[in-house]
């Protein structure tokens, strides 16, 4: 494949990552030691930047399990490049949300009690349920997918330990040749793709029940909640996907456009949906005007980050993107993969913006400013400096966990990667 | 309210016509729960209503409501929260996780996290105290006796007479929890308009 960006570039670039790495590990380790002192959660703010990455990156992993499941249960051919790419990054923000998470929980090391004390009437409780479920289907759709490349690795790769690993997870007799299961031919990969879907919904939407039974906070409060956390999850999942394959999926040029035009069409298109529920939510809101469901939406647009809403999630997020992928760079894979980039980055100031503004402006029973938090004096809540630094580690660690997969597994099929 | 119930079913009644806003409620509070800087468990807030000369200072005390149907306790996925028999919903430390859906949850936000625990916590009424036959340290420390404290279930209990003398506000009332801290003579202002420091 023809490098992205020059060979210097690319040095500087895992240099910052590996830095990022670093401090971020650092942060987390201080975070461990220090416990939430670190965070600047309040008494009516009691969640805050970790919360939004984590339900960000389940919807990263909900959004490409489901386009995934149009190649293994629709069979739409035109995306069956992007399958595994779809199901290995679904596998991978599944971890990296439930990292962000880990680190947000105040006794982290108690999380067993998920399931030993588990709480019937707790959509929480339940949500990890589907968790542990979709992890594991995705896990074995995954090994399902892989294994007769496992096989050909496991005679074909370069060193012996790599030919024994591979040999391992390839689970079959060296001398029998496997057969690449499709949805047509392995009932269980058609199986685990259909199991999968309510999964994933029950994922997301389940995440988006979260918020929308606590009847504290009115902006949650709707049923149409989370309807919007599958679509965005859509959105976003469809985006990263995009992204990935422009830039990283090894395939000839002439192939990639197709597939990467139609994914980031299929984005475009949900993307719509997606603002316009949000247009619908906020009208009805506003239009009614009760202040505790109304005032979230009037901070949103105009509070002192009004700029996240209009820059990152409608200029940056939305308008440019849709404007280059149904625009001027349609047909060019780079513009496409650019465009597609800003979509996901926008996405974070979509969850940014469900999880903080409505605990701001809550009813606090008159908490005097002072009395919201131990640490800060702050009126609201800003993340704290080791907040940022301990997410960004984390995505960094992400990131090196891409970079690991695409080496050591086939994000195409062992032969049709030889074509290339 | 089953009133020929044996067992207690314990309630709270502020009488804000006797409040002075003096914050012993707090203090008390904070010295028998030991409850860390910075959080609180009981607060009172202070609001000012009325044009200069003729201005009044109204308070409005509060503490978990104990509700009747807590929304915490409905969300905890760990059953780290809940209401025991006499009412009043407590929190295990050794149980929860630290999630703060309970706090999210509350419309009241009356649970805190510990800063160096990193647990939940609230206030339950002191029913370390309730369960030797004491009164909760902030109706002990209350010089005005605006906060009562007893059983719903007994007909002569001090409570009991009180409510059924007199109209009773709650905080809320319409979300559905059954808040169980009653006031009496609570003025809307104390509820809709900002905290005067």
């Amino acid at each position: 494949m023809r490098p992205v960006v020059s060979k210097v570039t690319r040095w500087g670039l895992v240099a910052v990552l590996a830095a990022v790495t670093m401090v971020g590990l650092w942060a987390v380790g201080v975070r461990a030691y220090r416990g939430l002192l670190v965070a600047n959660f309040t008494s009516i703010s009691p969640w805050g930047l970790w919360l939004s990455l984590y339900i960000y990156f389940i919807g990263l992993s909900a959004g490409s399990f489901l386009i995934s499941s149009l190649v293994y249960v629709f069979g739409v051919k035109r995306f069956e490049p992007a399958g595994r790419l779809a199901l290995i990054q679904a596998f991978g923000c599944l971890l990296i949300g439930l990292m962000m998470i880990a680190i947000d929980l105040g006794r982290p090391e108690r999380f067993y009690r998920v399931i030993t004390n588990w709480n019937s009437s707790s959509v929480l409780a339940w949500e990890v349920l589907f968790y542990i479920a979709y992890m594991a289907v995705l896990g074995v759709e995954i090994w399902i997918l892989l294994r007769p490349d496992f096989h050909v690795l496991s005679r074909k790769a370069s060193w012996r330990w790599a030919r024994k690993l591979y040999g391992m997870f390839a689970f079959a007799d060296p001398d029998e040749d496997l057969k690449r299961p499709t949805p047509q031919n392995s009932f269980f990969l058609w199986a685990l793709a259909i199991a999968g879907i309510p999964l994933a919904i029950g994922v997301h939407g389940g995440t988006g029940m979260i918020f929308a039974v606590v009847k504290a906070r009115p902006y949650w409060y709707t049923g149409l909640f989370p309807i919007l956390f599958i679509i965005s999850a859509l959105v976003s999942g469809g985006a990263l996907l995009t992204f990935l394959a422009a830039f990283f999926l090894p395939m000839e040029k002439e192939k990639k456009l197709p597939l990467v035009k139609g994914l980031a069409r299929l984005t475009a298109y949900i993307l719509l949906a997606d603002l316009s529920l949000l247009a619908i939510e906020s009208f009805v809101a506003l239009y009614g005007d009760v202040p505790d469901h109304s005032t979230p939406y009037l901070m949103i647009l105009t509070g002192p980050f009004w700029w996240v809403f209009w820059f990152v999630q409608i200029l940056g997020g939305s308008v440019i993107p849709l404007f280059l992928i149904l625009g001027p760079g349609r047909n060019r894979v780079k513009w496409l993969g650019v465009a597609t980039a800003m979509i996901v980055v926008g996405i974070v100031g979509v969850r940014l913006n469900i999880v903080i503004p409505p605990l701001q402006t809550t009813w606090a029973g008159g908490l005097p400013a002072e009395y919201h938090s131990s640490l800060t004096t702050m009126e609201g809540y800003v993340p704290s400096l080791n907040e940022w630094i301990t997410s960004f580690g984390l995505m960094a660690l992400g990131v090196w966990g891409f970079f690991l997969v695409r080496k050591i597994l086939p994000l195409r099929p062992v032969d049709l990667e030889k074509e290339t | 309210m089953e009133s020929d119930s044996k067992k207690p079913r314990w309630g709270f009644l502020i009488d804000l016509r006797r409040c002075i806003g003096c914050h012993s409620c707090t203090v008390a509070c904070k010295a028998e729960n030991e409850v860390p800087l910075g959080v609180f468990r009981c607060w009172v807030k202070t609001v000012e209503v009325g044009r200069y000369p003729r201005v009044r200072r109204m308070f409005l005390p509060q503490l978990c409501n104990n509700c009747e149907n807590p929304p915490c306790v409905a969300v905890c996925p760990v059953e780290a929260t809940w209401k025991r028999e006499d009412g009043i919903v407590v929190v295990d430390p050794h149980k929860c996780i630290g999630c703060r859906y309970c706090m999210a949850s509350c419309p009241y936000g009356v649970r805190y996290l510990h800063p160096t625990m990193n647990i939940v916590e609230k206030c339950h009424w002191c029913v370390h105290r309730v369960e030797r036959g004491l009164r909760p340290a902030c109706v002990e420390a209350c010089p005005a006796g605006a906060r009562i404290f007893g059983d719903l279930n007994d007909p002569d209990s001090g409570i009991s007479r009180m409510l059924s003398l007199n109209p009773i506000q709650g905080l809320k009332p319409d979300l559905g929890t059954g808040p169980q801290t009653f006031y009496i003579g609570m003025d809307n202002r104390l509820v809709e308009e900002e905290e005067t420091s």
